[in-house]
């Protein structure tokens, strides 16, 4: 022990500090995935009907949005992993105040990416009726409904994260824990044990649904993360 | 409007270009796509005054078409948040219809799966675009079929749970008679015909709900 070891909040901040270098490429493919993804919302439509010989076009962020899960679910399955974690051990760290800053930036992430999606909804409304033709009916969101689809974005980002850190902490185990948790996942998807589509539907019924589970799954993910510790190739929790 | 949205778009992508070479000079390489972040988010934030300037959201044209809007890509108070969109079909479009002319078209009814449901929501509607918007605005009459001493609707690609959800949907605009209630509906090979009196005049009431074919006897 040293009379001279630093605080942990000041090895977290200069962690973050790091990791916001370190970690640039996240940022980068965040920036070209969003362009992407707009570039996808505005060129297709999701939704299309024809009426008589009225043709009808939605527009929609939904491309954006899986392109935004699957950026958030494979820059937390790196965050945790074993080459990036030695670099956290250059600083005096711990395990733990490993855990906790790879948990303040995906937190960070998460919050700049959906406060962006948001806001990336004004750019495709603005390109669509230059792209397409000028028929075109547009609602401009109020402030609750920015409230609404930021409360949205952040659960679903929030909630993909936390399930990639997880699994990325889970693929570090043991083979016989690789197994089972695998085994556990794909039982649950193949054989249908719950009812997830029924899961799903609750879930989404409404904002306090949604963010309170969201927040409630993350935490528990993380936190079983966090305390999550490999000892003489076993598993203690 | 192209020409101003290919400038704006070569002259981000120069302007990208000139921040990543000024930056990726510099030795924290790592702070280029911060540079870019940044940039985006400026855009982003300018995308929002421009919208609420640019875009006419008051217009009567609007107006009239969000009802549509709202009512094709609108919740289910009572299916707990089915939605149901609406693809009408015709072989061949009439300006005129009457009761009893032979049509060939049907009115295809497709409920989306439930899972997709919550996705679609809060990303849609934004946008909507017509190519005739004339056409919309005044609704043609859907097309029937007629069969023996029977008018058939086809609503097609319905399972049986989504039949139960139209059928709560039918009695709950009530506007069908008794010999139009749900338990008429019939099932053969996933094709749902709704059957209804010969001479039944079948018209699309307004643009306000999902299933709002008005059936008014002979």
């Amino acid at each position: 022990m040293s009379i001279t070891a630093p605080p942990a909040r000041e090895i977290i901040l200069k962690q973050l500090r790091w990791k916001q270098r370190y970690f640039a490429s996240i940022i980068f493919a965040f920036v070209i995935i969003q362009a992407f993804g707009i570039f996808l919302s505005v060129m297709n439509a999701y939704h299309q009907a024809s009426f008589n010989s009225t043709y009808i076009r939605a527009h929609s962020q939904n491309n954006l949005f899986f392109l935004m899960i699957l950026w958030i679910f494979i820059s937390s399955l790196a965050a945790p992993a074993k080459a990036n974690r030695k670099i956290d051990f250059t600083f005096i760290s711990t395990r733990k105040i490993s855990h906790i800053t790879n948990i303040i930036f995906l937190l960070l992430i998460v919050s700049a990416a959906s406060l962006l999606s948001v806001l990336s909804h004004y750019l495709i409304i603005l390109l669509v009726p230059m792209i397409h033709s000028p028929e075109v009916f547009i609602l401009l969101p109020g402030w609750m409904d920015l409230l609404h689809s930021f409360i949205w974005w952040f659960s679903c980002l929030l909630l993909t994260a936390a399930a990639g850190y997880f699994l990325s902490m889970i693929y570090q185990l043991t083979l016989l824990w690789k197994i089972v948790i695998g085994g556990l996942i794909f039982g649950v998807f193949y054989f249908d044990f719950m009812p997830i589509s029924e899961g799903f539907q609750m879930l989404f019924s409404s904002d306090i649904y949604l963010i309170t589970l969201s927040v409630l799954g993350a935490s528990l993910l993380f936190f079983s993360s966090i305390f999550i510790k490999r000892k003489n190739g076993g598993i203690v929790i | 409007m192209n020409f101003i949205l290919l400038a704006v778009i070569i002259g981000l992508i120069i302007l990208a270009a000139f921040g990543w070479r000024f930056y990726a000079k510099r030795p924290l390489h790592s702070k280029a796509p911060m540079f870019l972040l940044a940039c985006y988010t400026i855009i982003l934030i300018l995308a929002v005054p421009a919208a609420y300037i640019f875009i006419d959201e008051s217009s009567e044209r609007n107006a009239q078409a969000e009802d549509y809007i709202s009512s094709m890509l609108m919740e289910d108070p009572d299916t707990s948040g089915s939605s149901f969109t609406f693809l009408f079909e015709e072989e061949n479009p009439s300006e005129e219809w009457k009761i009893g002319a032979p049509y060939t078209a049907d009115v295809n009814i497709i409920v989306e799966e439930t899972e997709q449901e919550s996705v679609r929501f809060y990303t849609a509607p934004s946008i909507v675009e017509f190519n005739d918007f004339s056409a919309f605005i005044e609704p043609k009459l859907p097309a029937v079929q007629n069969t023996d001493s029977y008018t058939y609707i086809q609503l097609y690609e319905l399972e049986e749970q989504e039949l139960r959800a139209v059928s709560s949907i039918i009695s709950r605009e009530n506007v069908l008679r008794a010999e139009m209630m749900p338990e008429n509906i019939t099932l053969s090979s996933q094709v749902f015909y709704l059957k209804v009196p010969e001479g039944t005049k079948v018209a699309a009431e307004d643009a306000e709900t999902p299933v709002n074919f008005h059936y008014v006897e002979e």
